[in-house]
């Protein structure tokens, strides 16, 4: 077997928004019993990459509402850019800690809750 | 007003400037039969919009509006019902219209972001997260009988309006039908944006639907912001002239004065035979 000669990182170190808002949606799964699940879709094209944070209700036909948007350049996880329509403006995100606090401004929201009410009144 | 064993479905978008079109809402809805209206900047409650204007016979219509958003919808009772499919942000909202009779269509509404705010990079990223969202609406619903109707703050000719990474709007059905093309390795879906054949002075209606005088040293005074675009598999349900500009509602002249009265908008009323 061949030695390698990659300086590989320690993943667990590794915790970009992708991450931190995966598990976001673990816990919003498993708080609502599977009734609101997720998913993260990355897309980009040019300077950019495009990371949505969508909340998924499959039995109202997988309808998708997208919570949060986080934009970054491909080689750096941070600086970047959120989103959040609940909020309505974006915030400039310098590292983990701004992104942790900002999105737990956003999830932590009284629009989050109301769209959580929302829709789980809608589920069957 | 469909032929017999045809079923007609109009649909209306107008930006009505926070309320200002007053009573015209409904008197179009019953002017062109309309099933399903998209409305921006709209801020009035679905009563003051459709408030007492239909006489007796009229048809009456309700709001679907299971989360917020700045794209509003409403329907004709009895026309059909609505779905949730998609919210990708407050300015890009996606509904299943489920006729009565006839098959379901998929309807993103959009809003894009104006030039007097923005950069033009700016509106293309954002016709590339409504392509990205109606193609994922697709998969959803397992169909792409779509159409995105809404005010797009571009020109058909902009790039987030052409690009095969925008919303890939061509101008002609011959060219439409071929479903999508490559680019650089990559499969791009075509919409058909019939909005191409309604530029200029010698198109059907008006030179485009909004005016704005000129800024700069490029500027066309009328741009045809609002806009109505289908996919190949609708195309067979669209005839010449099922894309309307209006400018005249039950004896009012739109285009009394070239910053219109009512909305700096004209309304579009896109209709489509099944």
């Amino acid at each position: 077997m061949s030695k390698s000669l990659w300086n590989m990182p320690d993943s667990e170190s590794v915790l970009g928004p992708v991450q931190i808002m995966r598990e976001q949606g673990e816990i919003l799964t498993r708080s609502t019993d599977g009734k609101l699940q997720y998913n993260i879709q990355t897309s980009g094209s040019g300077q950019e990459i495009v990371n949505d944070f969508n909340i998924v209700v499959p039995s109202l036909g997988f309808y998708i509402y997208t919570v949060g948007r986080y934009v970054q350049r491909p080689l750096a996880i941070y600086p970047g850019r959120f989103h959040s329509q609940l909020i309505g403006e974006w915030k400039e995100i310098s590292d983990e800690s701004v992104f942790r606090g900002y999105l737990g401004y956003v999830l932590g929201s009284q629009a989050a809750a109301d769209l959580i009410k929302t829709l789980l009144s809608q589920v069957a | 007003m469909g032929q017999i064993g045809f079923r007609m479905v109009a649909l209306l978008f107008w930006n009505t400037q926070q309320g200002k079109v007053g009573s015209l809402v409904p008197l179009i809805c019953n002017q062109y039969d309309v099933d399903v209206v998209v409305l921006a900047e709209e801020e009035r409650t679905s009563e003051e919009i459709f408030a007492g204007s239909f006489g007796s016979g009229s048809s009456s219509y309700s709001e679907y509006a299971p989360v917020k958003s700045k794209i509003r919808f409403f329907f004709r009772n009895g026309s059909g019902i609505l779905r949730m499919v998609s919210d990708a942000d407050e300015r890009k909202s996606i509904r299943e219209f489920i006729p009565t009779a006839g098959p379901a269509c998929l309807v993103a509404g959009a809003h894009i972001i104006s030039k007097l705010r923005t950069r033009e990079s700016d509106q293309y990223f954002a016709a590339r997260i409504l392509k990205n969202a109606v193609e994922q609406a697709e998969i959803a619903v397992g169909h792409n009988r779509t159409i995105v109707i809404g005010d797009m703050n571009m020109n058909p000719f902009e790039e987030g309006m052409l690009a095969a990474d925008g919303l890939h709007g061509m101008m002609t059905k011959s060219i439409v039908i071929k479903q999508s093309r490559r680019v650089q390795g990559q499969k791009h879906s075509f919409f058909y944006n019939p909005m191409w054949s309604r530029l200029g002075d010698e198109s059907h209606g008006p030179a485009g639907t909004y005016y704005h005088g000129p800024g700069g040293a490029i500027s066309p005074y009328w741009h045809t912001f609002d806009q109505a675009l289908l996919r190949p598999s609708l195309v067979p349900a669209y005839e010449r002239g099922f894309l309307e500009v209006v400018t005249q509602i039950n004896g009012t002249d739109l285009l009394s004065n070239t910053n219109f009265k009512q909305s700096d908008h004209l309304p579009i009323v896109l209709r489509l035979i099944f």
